[in-house]
């Protein structure tokens, strides 16, 4: 397949899913999934502006130490993941990292700990749809070396749609858990694997940093105020990262 | 139905359900299942007294009657299989029954006609979701009571619909008006298999719904075929988006549909 798609649009010229264009995001783009903490992440910069809020995209445009930044959700799972990166690529996205509060099934990762992905198992269905099933889903060096020398730690991510079944909430979820575990997974998520296969047939920068909210090993979980205080620790690491 | 699913309720300090902001054994039987979060409250515009439920990540809620009385709720899920697991399972906790996914879909069948009701008999498992939880050779099939309900409800209303097989995938730009060139040729043996759309739900609804011991159908509104020509600047726009009005009144025609059919499975007691 060659990687190029069509652009998508709706009357206005804006994009089909994410309904923003050009001038409303930057080249430097920091995704969340939710779609109702992206105002709160458009706090912590400057000047920020609301572009768009169209399906589960939710656009904000400012500055951070005098450079320019977006901040989007980007919807739960493939599915949104792999159109937030083709739509971005149409009109001038470059660089992506997306942040995400995340469970760890590696006892030795604390709750409140900043992880990001080197790469990820490839559990959902998008990516294969782009190439097939041996292409690895790696992260972009650049962007990785870039959160590294913030002193966040690295590890393996596995991307699945059904994330409550390997959870201890699901009747054979250690089981599952564990089959992962043994293999030195480090983090569940549903996004990240999507967005290093796209991302590298697409010719992007992309990286995936997650926040642990809960270990499934220890047990531990983060409370409100920890997960607030973890929240803008990771915003910053990924900010700074862009506006180098 | 059966449940042949378990898990654990995840709630918060409210004693609502976590992820969705559902009310644990607080939702009624029959609920609408739109992609779009902000549908949810338009749709819930053709309730009789509708009213606010909850809403927490791309999972909006409202609830409310039919015309003859009968209980209806709208949940929207987010696009994808990542949001109808996660959606679907909180469902069931919340004591819904009957889940009718109302959406719009690509048309793979070449001059499919923009705005056709289709609605789902079974879907290719074209998405990732439903190989953790079933095997390969397991059918996503919609459930006949359903069906033939939302049939009946078209018929009622005189709106032409066709019953037929979705395909669900998880890759919009590989599947669609505007997809990666080769199109075509990926396509072209589901086309020969009469598969009538594309979208990126059903696979995932119907596998985890049987699972869960819920009875799921979709009915969608076509855009378009992924055939149709680009416009003169080479974009690709489905011809519903030309006027945004009429894709609008058609999703209200699907939604009134949904309604009814809820209504007439409840009359039958087959919710």
């Amino acid at each position: 397949m060659k990687y190029q798609s069509i652009r998508m649009t709706h009357v206005d010229g804006r994009m089909h899913h994410l309904g923003v264009k050009e001038e409303h995001i930057s080249k430097n783009v920091i995704l969340t999934s939710d779609p109702n903490m992206v105002n709160y992440y458009a706090s912590l910069m400057d000047d920020a502006v609301m572009q768009g809020d169209y399906r589960e995209y939710v656009t904000y445009k400012g500055t951070y130490k005098g450079k320019e930044l977006t901040v989007m959700s980007c919807g739960f799972g493939c599915m949104p993941m792999a159109i937030a990166v083709e739509e971005l690529k149409h009109i001038g996205g470059e660089n992506v990292i997306l942040i995400n509060e995340n469970v760890a099934v590696n006892e030795d990762l604390k709750c409140g700990e900043l992880i990001a992905a080197k790469g990820a198992v490839r559990s959902e269905g998008a990516s294969r749809e782009y190439i097939d099933i041996s292409y690895p889903a790696v992260a972009n060096m650049k962007l990785l070396r870039k959160l590294i020398s913030q002193k966040v730690k690295i590890g393996l991510f596995r991307s699945h749609d059904m994330s409550n079944l390997d959870s201890p909430y699901a009747f054979d979820g250690m089981e599952r858990i564990n089959r992962w575990k043994k293999l030195g997974v480090d983090v569940f998520d549903s996004e990240t694997s999507s967005m290093y296969v796209v991302g590298s047939c697409l010719k992007m920068n992309v990286a995936s940093l997650s926040l642990i909210s809960e270990n499934y090993i220890t047990g531990d979980s983060l409370s409100e105020s920890e997960l607030d205080e973890g929240r803008k620790k990771m915003f910053k690491v990924a900010a700074e990262a862009l506006s180098e | 139905m059966k449940k042949y699913y378990n898990s654990k309720p995840i709630l918060n300090e409210a004693g609502n359900l976590k992820r969705t902001g559902l009310p644990f054994n607080g939702m009624v039987k029959g609920v609408l299942l739109p992609g779009d979060p902000h549908r949810s409250e338009l749709m819930s515009k053709q309730f009789v007294n509708p009213e606010f439920v909850s809403k927490a990540g791309t999972y909006v809620a409202y609830k409310g009657k039919t015309a003859n009385g009968k209980d209806v709720a709208v949940v929207s899920s987010g696009m994808g299989p990542k949001c109808v697991s996660t959606v679907l399972e909180d469902l069931s906790f919340a004591g819904a029954s009957t889940i009718i996914r109302v959406g719009t879909c690509g048309g793979v069948q070449p001059g499919l006609i923009p705005g056709t009701i289709v609605i789902s008999s079974g879907c290719v498992r074209g998405e990732g979701a439903s190989y953790e939880i079933v095997p390969p050779e397991f059918p996503a099939v919609a459930d006949p009571f359903v069906i033939d309900a939302l049939s009946r409800a078209c018929e009622e209303y005189g709106e032409d619909y066709m019953v037929g097989m979705y395909r669900s995938h998880d890759a919009f730009y590989v599947e669609s008006k505007a997809a990666h060139e080769g199109l075509r040729e990926r396509m072209q043996k589901w086309i020969d298999a009469d598969v009538k759309v594309v979208e990126n739900e059903s696979g995932t609804l119907f596998t985890f719904g049987h699972l869960l011991g819920l009875k799921t159908c979709s009915i969608c509104v076509a855009l378009g075929s992924m055939f149709d020509e680009l416009d003169e600047n080479g974009n690709a726009i489905y011809a519903v988006y030309q006027d945004p009005n009429y894709l609008k009144s058609r999703i209200e025609t699907v939604t009134k549909i949904a309604i009814r059919a809820i209504e007439i499975l409840e009359q039958e007691g087959n919710i």
